[in-house]
């Protein structure tokens, strides 16, 4: 028997197909001729598939497998060229003995490299059987390769990503801004967690984008990395800011650069809370240049304060309950607890004629006051810093008129990672700019087994205007290579933005024209698509759960129920109605703005049939509730229906 | 992107066109009148995706050559093609449809030959103003909803014709000719915003059937009743 006709040439065919192919020379006597037989057989269909016509078009054949342990060159594979290895077998010959033999069949292989008994070659697809030539030769196959130990974020299969992902549907040609605080390993992540393209500009010490990219975190990295998970084909722009110019200059390159999504899990609080200010109106600039702004909704929901300001005795000092409480007493609290505290007021940006202030005392004494805060007296903005020095203390939070008369709306921060031990109201709890109506605010919701936990500190509405926000909420505590577990509203947002690009990926194509939805239309699919969140606040959650769109057969309306139609503004009654109700029993429950029930009522049949009927607007009491906004929910055992007013004179 | 070789055409057909205007102009003064050609053919687009979606199009064409000194004719030209399809879809979404609407005009400069009393030759550069709108619609039946948009753009093209003109009755006859238009643009996703956008290959190839009707310029191209 000749060598040559002892040379098996395993092929193991490139990515696209993961076969594993031999040329040999049939021996009757071979045990694996059966097997050689059938594999070649199966490379020479290949073959006649790819070498007459152009690789490049169509070419790739349907075998069914892709091994990922092996190394694929797509690129190459589209120009009918393969990558392989070659090996000398078990004898152990340095492999570097096949090269003029193997250059000598093949005059158009390209030695790649050896070491000890392998070499890596590149040929045309048409040279193949050529291999089986070459004496000495053992093997040829794709070249083993290692695989990067991704972490896929939970929130891509709980939100249905993967079906689309399954159709070709991953992001592609999609630009995706992640506009964050710093980018701690993202380089060392590209091509593996992060997509091999990623646009990098650090605006963080330099409005020309050549600042500090890590800036001493790695929020931004895990943020980017779950939009990756979820559009796996967008492309992705980084690019971090620390100051509201240097979010401008960062806004200016991703519009420059063609983004159409900006995921921001950043909150900032130099706002007055109401969709103004400067922070949004940066953001309105990218919405104003086709760009869909996500935002983290925030995590201080538990952590808040928000109201008017109150001074029924008369001494300028805010009191926070109708008992006339003055305070938010902290008690028991451990040496070196930090606080920071910021308030703002509805008087954006200048206030020089109403000024308040906060004053902090800890086991009675006076130790801290926003009077000594860097930030300038004039604006609607303090702020108040302090770590506590005594075991076991009680602290004190204070707010204090210190000039002018007149009352105003205030928003009350804790952010020194401590829930607000009383008084504290989640209503208006959001962030900026996720008051903004244009932007889309995300919240956070756990799994509890699989039933969705709303985060207690998820930041909610409605705004002033009484926009409800958040208006949808992905999943938190998922699992990034960067951190894991990785929680908070800021790890939901990017679910949603990756979401986004998927449905701008899916939309169908035009030829003169890369159309896409509207973002109304992008906000009724969201909303139509959601699950329904079943949290108690009503205002954790607008439209309910990220979940891409359901197959055409299986859709259906994930939020049942009517429609509550409400007067507003409104003054003493309000006048009711439900619409496409068909329920026998139901409530009507009204809340205020700091998400208080002050109303609770049984609905009629009548009522439920879609008469209208009124709402005193009283309390439990009977008394007249306060001017303001209000929110009204109607539900019963399988329905549920919103409405507004703001109670006016 | 830039192609090379189309970077190369726009301004040698740009230059070929000034050259043949400026030899209408500096010729002897023998203006003629007008050849008028209503025709139909096939447009076909150059951009992979556009072809895809809508094949071969339809072409109604209309074309007026204006004047012409000995061998050397100008005119303008302009054809209208349309189209619709349903695009490609994901499984959620339950309806998706296109329209084109494409409407090129050019003005074109021929080099003329007469092969013989009754046949005309031509050929040379042109360069046009391409208007087109495309309607886009899809919707998601579980989701009772509908998208809609409309969106229209313009590119500046350059290209080349070639026809033969034979002469059939006295003042008319069958003509056939084919053209290749190259322009420089980029897919939008939003009208007007030239960041948000995918390469794409502008441009598409012409055939054309048509009748025309020739007073003195036939006469003017072959000498008869010229000066």
């Amino acid at each position: 028997m000749s060598r040559l006709k002892m040379i098996l040439v395993c092929i193991a065919l490139l990515g696209i197909h993961g076969q594993v192919v031999a040329v040999a020379a049939p021996d009757s006597h071979d045990p694996l001729a059966p097997w050689v037989r059938e594999v070649h057989t199966v490379w020479e269909e290949q073959l006649m598939r790819l070498s007459p016509g152009s690789p490049g078009q169509g070419c790739y054949a349907p075998w069914p497998a892709r091994s990922p342990l092996f190394h694929v060159d797509d690129a190459l594979f589209a120009q009918g060229w393969l990558r392989l290895q070659i090996d000398t077998g078990p004898g152990g010959e340095d492999a570097q003995t096949l090269r003029a033999a193997c250059e000598a069949a093949i005059p158009a292989l390209r030695w790649e490299g050896a070491g000890g008994h392998r070499a890596q070659v590149c040929l045309p697809i048409g040279d193949l059987p050529r291999l089986a030539e070459i004496p000495g030769l053992y093997s040829a196959m794709r070249p083993p390769t290692g695989l990067p130990l991704a972490k896929i974020s939970e929130g891509v299969a709980e939100c249905g990503a993967p079906r689309l992902h399954s159709q070709g549907v991953d992001g592609t040609d999609i630009k995706v801004g992640v506009l964050d605080v710093g980018f701690i390993g993202a380089r060392g992540l590209l091509g593996s967690e992060l997509p091999a393209d990623t646009q990098m500009r650090a605006f963080v010490g330099s409005t020309s984008g050549g600042g500090d990219l890590s800036n001493g975190t790695a929020h931004g990295t895990a943020c980017a990395e779950i939009v990756h998970d979820v559009a796996p084909g967008a492309q992705l722009y980084l690019a971090n800011a620390a100051t509201p110019t240097e979010l401008e200059a960062a806004i200016r390159w991703m519009r420059d650069e063609g983004v159409s999504i900006v995921s921001h899990s950043v909150g900032w609080f130099w706002g007055p809370g109401d969709g103004t200010g400067d922070i949004v109106d940066l953001v309105h600039t990218a919405i104003n240049n086709d760009m869909l702004w996500v935002n983290a909704v925030g995590n201080q929901a538990t952590a808040f304060w928000g109201g008017a300001f109150l001074d029924d005795n008369g001494d300028d000092t805010h009191e926070f309950d109708a008992a006339g409480d003055t305070t938010i007493t902290d008690q028991h609290v451990e040496v070196r607890t930090e606080y920071v505290w910021v308030l703002t007021w509805d008087r954006w940006p200048y206030s020089h004629d109403l000024g308040f202030e906060m004053d902090l005392y800890e086991q009675g004494e006076l130790v801290a006051t926003s009077e000594q805060a860097t930030t300038p007296e004039g604006y609607a903005y303090r702020e108040l810093f302090y770590t506590t020095s005594s075991v076991r203390s009680t602290v004190e939070l204070v707010i204090r008129r210190k000039t002018g008369i007149e009352g105003a709306n205030l928003r009350l921060f804790q952010l020194g990672g401590r829930p607000l031990p009383e008084h504290g109201t989640t209503a208006g709890s959001f962030v900026i700019p996720a008051d903004a109506e244009e932007v889309l605010s995300v919240g956070a919701y756990s799994l509890s087994g699989v039933t969705p936990v709303l985060e207690s500190f998820s930041s909610r509405g409605p705004t002033p205007q009484g926009v409800s926000k958040p208006e949808i909420c992905a999943l938190d505590q998922v699992t990034t290579h960067t951190t894991a577990p990785f929680g908070g509203t800021s790890a939901a947002c990017p679910h949603v933005a990756g979401a986004v690009a998927l449905l701008y990926d899916a939309a169908p194509e035009g030829g003169f024209f890369d159309f896409r939805w509207s973002p109304e239309a992008v906000a009724a699919i969201l909303e139509r698509s959601a699950a329904e969140a079943g949290f108690d606040d009503p205002e954790a959650c607008d439209w309910g759960i990220l979940r891409m769109p359901e197959a055409a057969e299986e859709g259906k309306r994930a939020v049942g129920g009517g429609r509550l139609a409400v007067s507003s503004p409104a003054r003493g009654e309000v006048a009711l109605r439900l619409e496409d109700v068909s329920a026998t029993g139901g409530q009507l429950e009204v809340f205020d703005a700091g998400g208080r029930l002050v109303h609770r009522s049984i609905l009629s049949a009548t009522q439920l049939r879609g008469e209208t009927f009124t709402w005193r607007a009283l309390d439990a009491r009977g008394q007249r509730l306060p001017l303001g906004l209000y929110l009204l929910r109607a539900r019963g055992e399988d329905w549920e229906a919103k409405g507004r007013t703001y109670l006016i004179q | 992107m830039a192609h090379p070789k189309r970077s190369l055409a726009i301004p040698i057909a740009s230059l070929l066109l000034v050259t043949a205007l400026g030899l209408v102009g500096a010729g002897p003064a023998r203006a003629t009148g007008p050849v008028a050609t209503v025709g139909g053919g096939a447009t076909i687009f150059s951009d992979d995706r556009i072809n895809e979606l809508y094949g071969t199009r339809p072409a109604l064409s209309l074309s007026l050559e204006m004047m012409r000194r000995r061998w050397v004719a100008i005119g303008l030209k302009g054809a209208y093609s349309f189209g619709e399809a349903e695009p490609e879809a994901v499984d959620f979404i339950t309806s998706s449809k296109t329209k084109l609407r494409f409407v090129p005009i050019s003005l074109y400069a021929h080099a003329v030959h007469l092969a013989s009393p009754s046949l005309q030759l031509y050929g040379g550069p042109q360069v046009g103003y391409v208007y087109f709108s495309e309607s886009w619609s899809a919707g998601i039946g579980s989701l009772e909803l509908k998208d809609r948009h409309e969106s229209s753009g313009s590119w500046i093209s350059f290209g080349i014709d070639a026809g033969v003109r034979l002469k059939i009755t006295g003042s008319g006859g069958l003509e056939v000719w084919a053209e290749s238009m190259w322009a420089r643009a980029d897919r939008e996703a939003v009208p007007g915003n030239s960041s948000q956008t995918t390469s794409m290959t502008p441009g598409w190839y012409g055939v054309r059937v048509g009748w025309f009707w020739a007073g003195s310029g036939w006469q003017a191209a072959t000498g008869e009743g010229g000066e």
